[in-house]
């Protein structure tokens, strides 16, 4: 986490380089929780370029207290809620993207891919944020639940779920 | 096909990586547009924003500590007019909360019109007492009595409330005063040290409503809000029905900035375990000693309206979080995760365990983890060293409440079920896996699959599959597999034993020599073990804008991967290295240190930790296993953990020198 307050540092002292190593760094996490929330790869993609250029602007006053990914991501999670707010549930759908395939494609991206739609498409909001950023950041569980705001016992208690429940549809899904 | 937790993170993550879009070019363009870095925070950002999605979020609703020109207090004025009788007017409402709360109304004489109950409890300390036309001071020593003798005011839970709503601001200051240090002295009489906590306020209609909703006075209403003000992963209605005792140590916890309210005493522990005792119930329930913990963090939090201490630690490598009640001691959850969360995460990744993920309501009617764990290795037929790749989830699937094991020995990938009271095994899973690469978790290789449910010995299963995989050339070539191999479990016992009878193994010390000279540089790690069939030593060594990745065959001296790829590690380490001792050094160390000229390295690493460079790694001797960890600065050891009766040494290295 020092590598990326040291980014965040380098770029309030404008040097403008230091976005493109924060931004390599960080930019799967920022992705994967917009995707998580907004379930759509074209407001997410507006939020990846919102959060960063936020963090931009926030990166003279941001105050290093260790946890820049959850500051990171507690602005691409404030931006995709705004978008959510924004529109009417009818134009948030599930894009057909994420609907899972039939299952005959083995190859080791099908089933990669296969799993990011079980997890987008199977899995509610909370528990797709959840798994997202313990699966990419590995953030713990502590981490996590300050991000989404909600008690610890809840961050763990719905990790643990939504693993057995997509432990179970990716079996089904394979027989 | 077998789903495992880190399998399943892993594709998630591999496929959130492959489908993120580049917004890098365009991002650039922007800052660029916005021409000098340093501006002002809100401005740039708006101009900036091309296609903004964004809305604006709603501004936080003001305390109601600051908002004047109270509703209640308006009412009261309104009030007072009409009647124009002081006798009959409502000059000031004081509120008490302990647990219960409970509203008094008075005049300008301070006597009680009106008497508000809040909740059963407050009910039950009025009880059959009529109050009205009592004097306030009269009235708040009954009520105080009343709370100390039905037990919710005492030793353990000596924390009060006093908010006084008042037209009159200053007389409502003075009046706050006031009771505060009468209550203290009430206390104080009663053998109580009390922790009083006063304000005067006036509510506004959000703090109002909350206050209805959850039964409390619009004072503590008000607390709550300043306390979630702060700590936004807190629930309101968690905090809400939490004594004012417990409130209090939250916010002292907390630093919460509370100018407006005043504070005498110190809140209670008694009531609580102490951190010290809540940090001994998660060190024996995770079979740890304090002296392998580090980063150890206790807090005294809430969770589902009660008081719980967080307990955070690391022991090699794997993390540790427990929630305990901290007033029964009873364990609430706990999750145990390798440190994938390293500054050096990415560094460390590949020679990190899998995490184990355990997650269980109580402690107290399930067999342990260790104790699930020692079932399923002794039915598997093999030892705790032998094992790789274990993680452990606790289940609870409609009331069955089990342990759900996974490991791997070789090449065999092992699964089972352990109930999590009777230890019974009630379903196990037995994976014969024939690629070479098994931490790659490949779903793509020939198995023979055999399962066995519950308990009963049945036949195992034989299923074949085989499926294509781009990436899988190299492997494939590397390490010369044979397609639709039938490796059997008796093929993973045997290469101990067969190597007894063969000549000795290359040595650790002439494979680092053998990679040195070959590459130059210094060597990240190196590590013995045998990839189903070869006795191999693996490992990274790195030099000047370069690492090799490397397998050096242990039985024909020869390498068989040879992988050299750009990297920028060395300039990290560059001042350090000419400082430090080689690793050859380290070995000697730790093999004088043994005091046994015969003891194998079978495992040695350098690594940075917290700035330090270390080298760390395991070692065996008949009977022993080592765990060590060296400062490669000063030659120091950290770490010298030697655990006895290890028979790993005469199983798989007797035959390295």
């Amino acid at each position: 986490m020092q590598e990326i307050e040291n980014h965040i540092s380098e770029l309030a002292n404008g040097d403008i380089s230091a976005m493109e190593r924060l931004y390599a760094r960080t930019k799967t996490a920022v992705y994967g929780m917009a995707l998580s929330i907004l379930r759509n790869s074209h407001d997410a993609e507006d939020v990846m370029q919102d959060t960063y250029l936020r963090v931009y602007e926030g990166s003279p006053n941001y105050q290093a207290k260790g946890k820049p990914m959850a500051w990171i991501l507690r602005i691409t999670r404030n931006l995709s809620l705004d978008i959510v707010r924004s529109k009417p549930a009818k134009e948030l759908p599930l894009e057909t993207e994420w609907l899972p395939d039939d299952g005959s494609d083995f190859s080791e991206s099908s089933l990669d891919k296969l799993v990011l739609q079980v997890v987008i498409s199977q899995l509610d909001e909370q528990e797709r944020q959840i798994v997202m950023l313990h699966s990419i950041e590995r953030l713990k569980h502590r981490e996590i639940a300050e991000i989404l705001e909600i008690p610890l016992g809840t961050a763990l208690s719905k990790y643990h779920r939504s693993l057995t429940k997509l432990r179970k549809l990716l079996e089904e899904r394979s027989k | 096909m077998k789903q495992t937790n880190q399998l399943i993170r892993n594709r998630l993550k591999r496929a959130v990586e492959t489908t993120a879009p580049d917004v890098l070019p365009h991002l650039l363009t922007a800052i660029e547009e916005k021409g000098v870095l340093k501006m002002n925070t809100n401005d740039s950002l708006n101009t900036a924003k091309k296609d903004s999605t964004a809305r604006k979020r709603k501004a936080k609703p003001r305390r109601w500590l600051m908002i004047a020109a109270p509703i209640a207090a308006v009412l009261v004025l309104v009030l007072g007019s009409w009647f124009g009788f002081a006798n009959y007017t409502t000059d000031a409402v004081v509120a008490f909360d302990v647990n219960p709360s409970i509203e008094l109304s008075v005049n300008r004489a301070e006597k009680i019109l009106k008497v508000n109950s809040r909740n059963s409890e407050a009910h039950e300390i009025i009880g059959d007492m009529d109050l009205k036309g009592v004097n306030l001071d009269v009235a708040v020593n009954a009520l105080i009595g009343s709370m100390v003798q039905k037990g919710y005011i005492s030793d353990l839970n000596n924390s009060i409330l006093i908010t006084v709503n008042s037209k009159d601001a200053e007389k409502g200051e003075q009046l706050q005063k006031r009771l505060a240090a009468n209550v203290d002295s009430l206390l104080k009489g009663l053998s109580i040290d009390g922790a009083i906590l006063s304000q005067t306020a006036a509510a506004d209609d959000d703090t109002n409503e909350l206050a209805d909703r959850f039964a409390i006075s619009p004072g503590k209403a008000a607390i709550v809000k300043l306390l979630l003000e702060e700590d936004p992963s807190l629930e309101y209605g968690d905090v809400a029905v939490l004594s004012i005792n417990d409130l209090k140590i939250l916010i002292e916890g907390r630093e919460v900035g509370m100018s407006k309210v005043r504070s005498s005493g110190e809140a209670s522990k008694k009531g609580y375990l102490g951190a010290d005792q809540a940090k001994e119930i998660a060190f024996r329930h995770a079979e740890v000693s304090e002296s392998e913990v580090t980063g150890l963090k206790i807090e005294l939090d809430s969770d589902d309206g009660e008081m719980v201490y967080e307990i955070d630690f690391y022991v090699k490598g794997f993390e540790y979080e427990y929630e305990i009640h901290a007033k029964n001691g009873r364990i609430l959850d706990f999750d145990i995760d390798d440190d994938f969360n390293n500054d050096d995460n990415d560094k460390k990744t590949e020679g990190n365990k899998p995490p184990s993920e355990v997650s269980k309501p109580s402690s107290d009617e399930y067999i342990s983890r260790a104790a699930a764990e020692n079932i399923a290795f002794k039915h598997a037929n093999v030892s705790r060293d032998q094992v790789r790749e274990l993680e452990i989830d606790f289940e609870n699937d409609d009331g069955k409440r089990y342990f759900e094991i996974e490991f791997e020995v070789g090449r065999t990938e092992y699964e089972y079920e352990i109930d999590a009271i009777s230890g019974k095994i009630l379903d196990f899973d037995i994976d014969k896996d024939n690629d070479d690469d098994n931490r790659t978790h490949n779903a793509n290789q020939s198995t023979s699959k055999e399962t066995a449910r519950n308990t009963t010995k049945s036949k195992a299963q034989e299923s074949t599959k085989a499926t294509a995989k781009a990436t899988e050339k190299e492997t494939a070539k590397s390490t010369g597999k044979e397609s639709g191999k039938a490796t059997t479990k008796e093929t993973e016992k045997t290469p101990a034993a067969t190597e007894a009878k063969t000549e000795a193994r290359l040595s650790a010390k002439s494979a680092r020599s053998m990679v040195l000279n070959k590459f130059g540089g210094i060597i990240e790690k190196i590590e013995y073990n045998y990839d189903g069939k070869n006795p191999l030593y693996k490992g990274e060594a790195v030099k000047k804008g370069s690492r090799v990745v490397f397998e050096l065959n242990a039985r024909t001296y020869s390498f068989k991967k040879w992988d050299v790829g750009n990297d920028n590690d060395w300039d990290k380490w560059a001042n350090t290295i000419s400082r430090m001792i080689s690793m050859d050094e380290a070995a000697r160390k730790v093999i004088s240190k043994s005091g046994q000229n015969y003891t194998f390295i079978q495992k040695i690493e350098f690594n940075w930790d917290d700035e330090k460079p270390l080298y760390q790694g395991e070692a065996f001797y008949r009977g022993y296993k080592i765990s060590f960890e060296i400062n490669a600065l000063s030659g120091s050891f950290h770490k010298w953990d030697v655990d006895g009766g290890d028979e790993t040494w005469t199983e798989k290295y007797h035959n390295v020198r």
